[in-house]
Formats: structure tokens, C-alpha cells, sequence
């Protein structure tokens, strides 16, 4: 743990020593291996899907017609579906465990239960957008999965993603990190949020509003708790690992974990203004979603004064991982802040049902999520298979492909949302004129699609480069 | 490490085993109780179920009817067969021209003008925009652009006589919603339309007036003293309008 780690040089090319395994790698090999590939196969499936879901758009079902599967309603909730469930989930069980193990010195026994959980997970997913494809889908958004498909994913991934937990309750140390919290936090509440919104949404439905209330606070729950959560775990442990400081006000780290777990569920409310809920709690969930803005200013705190303490902004750039692990943050501060602002009612009649949302939402999960991902990829897969990145190049075009399509997208629909949202209150503007204006925007959409489809096969094609060469696990400990 | 193998007897759950299984414990709990809670908490109401049964016959006895236009013949009220409507496309598919041909031989024959009884005024045209505005923003997601509203849940605004009669019940809508059955057109929607908020007296006159002539619709313009009278005089109200308690069908 103690060790330098020089991970990702401007090259993207990491130093040999970089594939030294500690003991609990050596223990973890198997189901990390099974979730990173997986998670990025499902994030190349997810992609070609993006891809097409861009052409129905700008050439409005041009691409879809005559062939059912291919329309914009099976492409986008399997798209969206496989991009979370699949790539973030997996990518998640596996980053988790590993953060977990790390700080825990956790030398996994069962690791076979482990890899159980992950096929567990992936048949259901598997078998839950087949489903989809042939029109067996539900109507509430990252749930249309239907049928027992979110019992079986229940129990793949208290099987896969449980034990960080395990690690945690049994790691030889008193003390916890930040990171620690956070991976707990979040594995702790996914299960419960995942389960109990079956049970209200399709099990035993609440009644009327309650059950959009219900699927809104699942929703905020998983992408600011579950993925941000564990994502920004990421963000503190490596922050502080490459740049070998430690972080900047480190003592106001625990508000920012209990207000973001406190008011990130009470701003469910503020994604349903103007709906039929009651005013109260409409008023509620604007109430949260600005409190929102305290774990925003505590990170920013924590990253930011790390960041500008000894040059880390230059380390950061020259660090492949950090590199992407900076993109993250900065787009998370981004995302809590429009999610801050943008919560507040007056703003938020302007943009409610445009592609404002959408933008808000591709900010959070990929622009932070996804990228943070990426940058802690590039520092365990070397670690896990002891084969250096095969292609400096790929990373670079990977980087520079990705960051380009996240920023571009998301701006995009950031502005294309902002008019829409304008134009729908100036009554001069016809329908007809509405529909020309998205129709001239989806031209930018199939250009980032396939941009995030470049990116992602230049990082598909690198890890399986390593992950093909890797060689049976060496003796435990040998680089110890 | 702490957990290194010791020497005695295997036990029958590993350790970590056993700590995994404790937490999947904990979460299963966690879960059984608030859903358990919330379900004894908040059961649903009976009529809640029966609503809900009654909306699932509802969608049942649409989807036949839909059904049987596209597959079986059946009669018109005048006593002449129609064929079905896959035929019919059929037909169409086969030469477009075949629906010229019956539109001119069932065209009517010209009749009178619509009388209407009190003179009609024709709305200010900055009125007018201004209620399609408001009516863009807040109407048009279940009334639809067209007025057609989406049968059966929604019900039309175009065409409609209490639209276009005694704008005190559209105001009275608007104002505190509507809940219960209303016969609309012949047909009986069982919905709900919540109450607006966040509209001024103005608006509401705004969007009446755009209403009430637009879609086919050909009534006299609304003024925001109409709404605010209706509004003063149901000050401390808080529950929905129904159909009965206004005389309404």
C-alpha cells in the first residue's frame, strides 16, 4: 500500500513496476477479471445501441422502420439499461471490492461466490433486455426490466457487490478512510432502495402519485448515492494514492458523506414539480435538492484544495488515471451545481420536459461516473493481469474521444434544452417549428454517438490486449 | 493478517461467509419492515381497487371494440354493413382514388349555418397569443395540441358545449381541478384533472378565451374580472369540483 505508484505516465505507458500484486489482489483476481469484462463488453453493446438510438433521431425512424426492434422506444430504455446496469454496476462490484480489499488489507476466501453473484447479474441482465427487445417492458424509467428480473438482480448483487462490506466489518485496522464510508454507504443502499421500489412500483403498487414518488427517489437514489457515492470514493482514495498528499480539509469529508446520503433521496420530489403531488411535497424536494449544495461545496473543498497544493494539477494532467479521476470530479461539481440551480422553480418551468434533463443526467453518469471509472481502470487492470497498457496511443485517443463526446453531448443538450424550453413558453413558435429545431439538433447527437463508440473501442481493444496476455497468476506475494 | 487459517477444526460457514450472510440479514430486515410498515400503514383504500379494476375493464373492452372495427364487419346505425377497417386499408393500399370516390358520394348536403345566440366577439389577437402560451405550457400535455385530448382518459375540448357555454365551469376546473366521472361526447371519462397552480386570473382568462376560439370551438372572450369573481367566491375551497355537485353529466 505503501508502495510509489507512478501509474500512467503522459504516455499512458506505466512503469514496470506498476504490475505489482499485493496479497489481496492476488485473492480478487478471478471475479474482478469476470467484472471488468463484462462491464466493458456491456459498455461496447451499449454504445452501437447509443449509436443507433442517434440515427432514429436525426433521420426519425429512418433506421427503425421495418424493423421493430430497431425502433427508438426498444433502443433507448435497452440502451440506458445496459449502460447502467452493465457497464456502472459491473464496473462498480468490481472497483468496490478492490478500493475494499486495499484499505481493508481483505484477503478474499470465497471469491467463488463473488463470481457466482456477477453471473447471476449479467444472466439476469441478459435475459431482462431480451425481454425488452420483445416489447416486455415497464414504464418506469431504469426499471422497465419486468417480470422476476429485479428479484434475480436483487440477489446477484447481494452475491456480487456485497463484500466491500465484508471487507470493511473485517478489516485488522480501528481507523476508516473517507473512501470507506462511501463504498459502504453506497453498497448498503442500493439493495434496499432497488428492492423496496419493486415492491411499491409492481409488487403491491401504491397508489396513484405515491408511485412516481417512489420511482423518482429510486432514481436519485441510485445516481447520486450508488454511482456517485462510489464513484467519488474513487475520486478521494486516488487523489490522495497518486498525489501522495493527503486531502485538503480532510475533517469536513464526513458532512459531505452524511449530507449527500441525507438529502439526496429528500430531492426526489424536486424532479416531479409541477406534477399532480401534493405542493408540500414538491416543496419538500426543492428544499433538499438546494441542500444538495453542501456536499457539492465540501468536495469541491477537498478535491479542489488537494488539487492546488504542490502542483497536483500538473501531476494530474500527466497522470493517466488522475487525469480522467479530475475530469470526474470537475464534472461532478458541475452536475451538483445545475442540479442545485436548476431545482429551484422558476427555472425549472423552463426547462421540465426538454432535453435539459437529459443533459443534467449525462453529466452525472458519464461525464463523472463513467470517466472516473475509466481513470481507476487504468490503474488496477496493470495491477490485476501484470501486463502493462498495450498502446499509449489508444489511451490518448480513448481520453481525448471521451472527453470530447461527454463534454460536447452534454452541452448540447444542456442548450438545446434551455431553447426548447424558451421557445415552448413564447407562444409565437409552432409545433412545427419545435420539431424542426430538435430535428436540426440531432445531427450533433449521431456525431458524439459515435465518438463515445471510438473512445470506447480504443479502450475495449487496449484492456483486452492485457487481459488476453495475461498469464496465470504468479506466485501470491512475489512482487510484495 | 487477522484471519489467518488457525489450526482447529474447519467451521462450518467460513467467516466471511458468515459475516456476508449476516449483512444480506440486515438488508432483507431493513426492507421487510418498511415495506411491511408502509403497506399496513397506507393500505389501499377499496375504492382505490375498484377504480383500478374498473380501469383495467375499461382498457379491456376498448382493446376488443378496437378489435373488432379492424377485423369484423359490423353495422351502422342507419342499417347499412361497414366493412372492416384491415379491409378497408386493404382497399385503399390497392387504389388510393377509392376514397375520393366515397367522400363524394357521402358528402352532406350544405345546411345552415351554426346560429349563435348571443353576438359573437372576436377575440383580441395579443389575447389570443398570449392563451396559447399558457395553454402550451400547462394543457397541452393530456388536451393535446388538436383539443382531441386522448379518449379515454382525457377528455376533448374541441367542439364541446360546456366549453363553450358558461365559462364558469372551465374556470372552476381550472381553479380546483375535477374528479369523478363527466360524459363528454357520448363517452363517460372516470379520471382526474389536478388543479393548476401558479396561474393568474389573467392567464386563465388568457387560455379560456384562446380555447374557446380555437379547435372548431366559437365562443365570446373571457375576462380576468369573469375569473377573479369565481375566484373570490371560491376562496376557502380546497377540494376538487365533481360532475354532481355542479349539475353537470
Amino acid at each position: 500500500m505503501t508502495q510509489d505508484n507512478y501509474s500512467g505516465s503522459p504516455q499512458g505507458r506505466p512503469p514496470e513496476g506498476d504490475s505489482r500484486r499485493s496479497h489481496p489482489e492476488q485473492s480478487l483476481r478471478g471475479p474482478l477479471l469476470l467484472f471488468f469484462v463484462s462491464a466493458i463488453l456491456w459498455l461496447l453493446v451499449s454504445s452501437v445501441l447509443g449509436l443507433f438510438t442517434a440515427f432514429d433521431l436525426q433521420f426519425l425512424l429512418g433506421v427503425g422502420q421495418g424493423c421493430e426492434i430497431l425502433t427508438y422506444g426498444h433502443l433507448v430504455p435497452a440502451q440506458k439499461n445496459l449502460f447502467i446496469y452493465g457497464w456502472c454496476f459491473n464496473a462498480f462490484f468490481a472497483l468496490n471490492l478492490w478500493l475494499l480489499s486495499q484499505l481493508g488489507r481483505f484477503e478474499f476466501r470465497n471469491a467463488w461466490l463473488a463470481t457466482l453473484g456477477g453471473l447471476v447479474w449479467n444472466a439476469a441482465l441478459t435475459y431482462g433486455i431480451v425481454r425488452l427487445f420483445a416489447g416486455e417492458m415497464n414504464s418506469f424509467s431504469l426499471l422497465e426490466m419486468s417480470g422476476g428480473v429485479g428479484l434475480v438482480l436483487a440477489l446477484g448483487f447481494l452475491l456480487a457487490g456485497f463484500w466491500p462490506i465484508v471487507a470493511f466489518a473485517r478489516r485488522p485496522t480501528e481507523n476508516s478512510f473517507v473512501s470507506q464510508w462511501f463504498v459502504v454507504g453506497a453498497t448498503f443502499i442500493f439493495p434496499v432502495i432497488y428492492l423496496l421500489t419493486q415492491w411499491l412500483v409492481y409488487w403491491m403498487p401504491a397508489s396513484g402519485t405515491v408511485q412516481a414518488l417512489v420511482h423518482s427517489w429510486f432514481v436519485q437514489n441510485v445516481l447520486w448515492l450508488w454511482l456517485g457515492g462510489s464513484a467519488l470514493a474513487l475520486v478521494y482514495y486516488f487523489l490522495s494514492k497518486v498525489l501522495s498528499q493527503a486531502i485538503s480539509n480532510y475533517p469536513l469529508a464526513s458532512v459531505a458523506f452524511w449530507t449527500l446520503f441525507l438529502f439526496a433521496g429528500w430531492s426526489a420530489p424536486a424532479a416531479l414539480l409541477g406534477s399532480p403531488l401534493p405542493l408540500w411535497v414538491q416543496s419538500t424536494g426543492v428544499v433538499g435538492a438546494v441542500m444538495m449544495f453542501i456536499p457539492i461545496l465540501v468536495t469541491g473543498l477537498n478535491f479542489y484544495g488537494t488539487l492546488s497544493t504542490a502542483g497536483g494539477w500538473a501531476r494530474a494532467w500527466n497522470s493517466t488515471t488522475l487525469r480522467f479521476i479530475v475530469f470526474g470530479a470537475v464534472a461532478f461539481t458541475a452536475a451538483g451545481i445545475l442540479n442545485v440551480v436548476f431545482s429551484t422553480r422558476g427555472l425549472n418551468g423552463l426547462i421540465r420536459f426538454t432535453a435539459f434533463g437529459a443533459g443534467q443526467e449525462l453529466l452525472l453518469t458519464y461525464a463523472f461516473v463513467t470517466m472516473v471509472i475509466f481513470g481507476a481502470t487504468y490503474f488496477i487492470l496493470p495491477r490485476l493481469t501484470g501486463n502493462l497498457w498495450p498502446s499509449a496511443k489508444l489511451v490518448h485517443l480513448h481520453f481525448w474521444a471521451t472527453a470530447a463526446a461527454a463534454l460536447g453531448s452534454a452541452a448540447t443538450a444542456l442548450i438545446q434544452g434551455w431553447q426548447t424550453g424558451k421557445s415552448l413558453a413564447d407562444a409565437s413558435v409552432t409545433s412545427a417549428q419545435l420539431v424542426q429545431s430538435e430535428k436540426d439538433w440531432a445531427i450533433y447527437g449521431t456525431i458524439f454517438a459515435a465518438l463515445f463508440l471510438v473512445g470506447h473501442l480504443a479502450f475495449a481493444l487496449n484492456a483486452f490486449g492485457m487481459i488476453l496476455k495475461s498469464k496465470a497468476p504468479a506466485t501470491p506475494g512475489q512482487f510484495d | 493478517m487477522s484471519d489467518q487459517p488457525s489450526s482447529g477444526p474447519r467451521p462450518l460457514i467460513p467467516g466471511q461467509v458468515a459475516a456476508w450472510l449476516g449483512v444480506v440479514c440486515l438488508v432483507v430486515a431493513g426492507v421487510l419492515l418498511i415495506g411491511y410498515t408502509y403497506t399496513v400503514v397506507r393500505k389501499t383504500p377499496t375504492t382505490d381497487v375498484a377504480r383500478r379494476d374498473e380501469q383495467k375493464k375499461l382498457r379491456a373492452t376498448t382493446e376488443a371494440k378496437a378489435q373488432e372495427i379492424l377485423t369484423v364487419p359490423s353495422r351502422n346505425a342507419d342499417g347499412t354493413w361497414r366493412i372492416p377497417l384491415k379491409d378497408a386499408l386493404a382497399m385503399i393500399a390497392q387504389d388510393p382514388k377509392v376514397v375520393g370516390q366515397i367522400q363524394a358520394a357521402a358528402a352532406p348536403t350544405p345546411s345552415a349555418e351554426v346560429v349563435v345566440p348571443v353576438a359573437f366577439v372576436v377575440a383580441d389577437p395579443e389575447q389570443m397569443k398570449r392563451g396559447a402560451g399558457v395553454y402550451a405550457r400547462t394543457c397541452i400535455a393530456c388536451h393535446q395540441p388538436t383539443g382531441m385530448g386522448l379518449p379515454p382518459v382525457f377528455p376533448p375540448i374541441s367542439e364541446v358545449p360546456i366549453i363553450q357555454g358558461n365559462p364558469e365551469y372551465p374556470v372552476k376546473f381550472i381553479l380546483h381541478g375535477l374528479i369523478g366521472p363527466i360524459t363528454v361526447k357520448g363517452m363517460v371519462y372516470n379520471s382526474m384533472m389536478p388543479p393548476v397552480v401558479g396561474v393568474s386570473d389573467q392567464d386563465i382568462a388568457d387560455v379560456l378565451t384562446y380555447v374557446r376560439q380555437s379547435f372548431g370551438n366559437k365562443a365570446n372572450p373571457v375576462s380576468s374580472d369573469q375569473v377573479k369573481a369565481i375566484r373570490t367566491a371560491n376562496a376557502t375551497r380546497t377540494a376538487f369540483w365533481t360532475t354532481a355537485e355542479l349539475g353537470l353529466k
